[in-house]
């Protein structure tokens, strides 16, 4: 099976060549609000993150964990199961094979963690039987012939399986509820659990080094556990971290972690039984995972919606370098779920596509990060004034020009842009976008922040008004639910209090 | 997010809308797996009357409502920094 998937060719080019395009709204803005299409925005930087290639296509793929072995990176999909491409040459990224596990019982392919034992040419992945069901299991695949992926055994398991780790003929699997189990890996798909220590709360990933393995506990933790004897593995060590911990990546004397909201942490491991925080950096996003490019330095971080890149050549700090909003194809918001890397490439993807990256460590550059991405003013009646505010933040290393605001119809401007100025890196400038509301008819339209930026130099923030349904501004619809222990809750009472959130979600 | 300004009089609900048919029992493992902290809740029908910003997946989608009942933030993806920035604003917490 050597499919080729569908190439995005003329954007991709630019970019790869560090172009600053805004011929159009770029990839990863909302496409309701058609964005300006106007000519570039040259800049005098480089910019020190490019896309080299990408492939993508209408297909929900769902992107989750990425392994690089060798010139091969696999990456499991929610949707079509493992997957391996071919990236010797990297501007033209190869498919190879893919493979959708499942134990004969008609299971949803829905991989999610890998490792892959390159020397005994096997990977392992994990798969759920449903969204959040707790059973689970683990697929060994033969990855001997890569155009030829062969799935030659699972062990279906009790407990949800999170990140797995090859570790010398040692399988490590971190799960939630059991924490780490620990299985000897025989010949071909054997598996033999050995031991296992729970109490660890929600394991979502594990690593090892030496005799040593660390897990990261989304309630808020990195645990260091003793491996010398794998049939009884042992607590050493509990360092308490903010945020929910999702993922990890050891370099030598330190590892890195994904916080989730909290951004990314430097731990030292100098002490290799007592990790301690060096540093935390925060991110916009959500930070899922992290891989590190040992011959570039550069710490990547998928940021749910972003790829993010820092600069962690320093053993002490991590500095940010910039970042890159993940394209979504069809339009809407991307979902950054994983990370790879092989020094200065990157692999990421979202749910539609895979995205390989280059960082250029010798570049220095600004990088403009603009929230909200999406601006959605509060309602207005004809003769209103409304605004929004906006916030824009220099996420790169070199000082930010911001030049003119661009909008696209005179209802709409921004207020408080300071124009002609030098935003400095890690600096944040606050504006106030505002409308003059003409009449009640459903608006759409654009701003354009214009700066030095080297990849977004025409920034496009999508703007909608008076849209259908309750807005900002709007009164909320006076609600009472019930929850999960018989309890009543109104609105009305709950907000006598202080304000509420209410969090719509789903189990996926 | 709960947790930091629970004592300065944010609720927080999680709410499932049952759009993905969960069972009981799914929602009892996510809210173990996830530990989350606040109440969740059934409700198919609030949901469809917020203006959202598009986006391409149904969920997450966020509403903050003021204690006079007026929405304040509304959001179709989870962009921690922008709700925690919302969250002071309404609570009158400095930046």
């Amino acid at each position: 099976m050597n499919a080729r998937a569908p190439r995005i060719g003329f954007l991709s080019l630019l970019l790869g060549l560090g172009i600053a395009s805004s011929a159009a709204c770029k990839d990863g803005q909302q496409p309701s609000s058609a964005c300006g299409d106007r000519a570039e925005a040259p800049s005098p930087f480089a910019d020190p993150v490019t896309v080299v290639d990408r492939y993508g296509g209408s297909s929900f793929s769902e992107l989750g964990d990425l392994e690089v072995d060798g010139d091969t990176i696999w990456f499991c999909s929610g949707v079509i199961g493992l997957n391996a491409w071919d990236f010797s040459v990297p501007s033209n990224l190869v498919f190879l094979d893919r493979i959708d596990p499942s134990d004969g019982s008609q299971r949803f392919p829905r991989c999610q963690h890998l490792a892959v034992d390159a020397p005994g040419r096997r990977v392992y992945a994990t798969n759920k039987a449903s969204s959040i069901s707790p059973q689970s299991f683990i697929v060994v695949v033969d990855a001997s012939a890569p155009r030829a992926l062969t799935e030659i055994g699972s062990l279906v398991l009790p407990e949800q399986v999170e990140g797995i780790a090859v570790h010398g003929d040692l399988l490590l699997a971190a799960t939630h509820g059991a924490g780490l189990v620990v299985y000897r890996r025989g010949a071909g798909a054997e598996l033999t659990e050995l031991g296992r220590l729970a109490g660890l709360g929600n394991v979502w990933q594990v690593r090892a080094s030496g005799s040593l393995a660390y897990l990261v506990d989304s309630g808020g933790a990195l645990v260091t556990v003793d491996l010398s004897d794998p049939a009884a593995p042992t607590l050493v060590h509990r360092l308490d971290l903010p945020g929910a911990p999702k993922d990890l990546e050891l370099d030598g004397d330190r590892a890195f972690v994904a916080l989730g909201s909290a951004g990314v942490a430097l731990v030292s491991l100098a002490d290799p039984r007592a990790p301690a925080v060096v540093e935390i950096e925060d991110t916009p996003g959500s930070a899922l995972a992290v891989a590190y490019g040992a011959g570039s330095g550069g710490l990547y971080v998928a940021d749910w919606t972003d790829l993010r890149v820092f600069d962690a050549t320093s053993r002490g700090a991590i500095t940010a370098v910039g970042h890159e909003p993940l394209p979504t194809g069809n339009g809407g918001t991307s979902r950054t779920l994983g990370v790879a890397a092989a020094d200065d490439l990157i692999f990421s993807g979202n749910w539609r596509e895979l995205v390989n990256y280059r960082y250029h460590p010798d570049r220095r550059a600004p990088d403009l990060d603009v929230s909200p991405r999406f601006a959605a003013l509060p309602a207005g009646a004809p003769g209103d004034t409304v605004s929004a505010r906006l916030t824009v933040t220099n996420v790169g290393q070199e000082p930010l020009a911001l030049n003119a605001v661009e909008t696209s119809d005179d209802s709409l401007r921004v207020d408080d842009w300071p124009a002609g100025t030098a935003l400095a890196p890690g600096d944040a400038v606050r504006a106030t976008l505002r409308r003059d509301t003409p009449d009640t008819d459903a608006f759409k339209g654009w701003v354009n922040l214009v700066s030095d930026d080297p990849d977004e130099g025409r920034r496009c923030v999508p703007v909608e008004a008076n849209q259908p349904g309750v807005a900002i501004g709007q009164a909320a619809p006076e609600s009472s639910w019930i929850d999960r222990d018989g309890q009543s809750l109104q609105l009305a009472t709950l907000r006598e209090g202080g304000p509420v959130l209410l969090a719509y979600f789903a189990t996926f | 997010m709960h947790l930091t300004y629970r004592d300065q009089g944010l609720t927080v609900l999680g709410v499932a809308t049952g759009g993905f048919d969960e069972s009981e029992a799914t929602l009892d493992a996510f809210a173990e797996q996830t530990a989350v902290t606040f109440p969740i809740v059934h409700d198919s029908a609030t949901y469809q009357l917020f203006s959202w910003p598009p986006a391409l997946s149904p969920f997450p989608r966020q509403v903050l409502i003021d204690q006079d009942g007026v929405v304040r933030y509304l959001a179709s993806e989870h962009r921690p920094a922008e709700l925690d920035a919302a969250i002071r604003e309404v609570l009158g917490l400095s930046r």
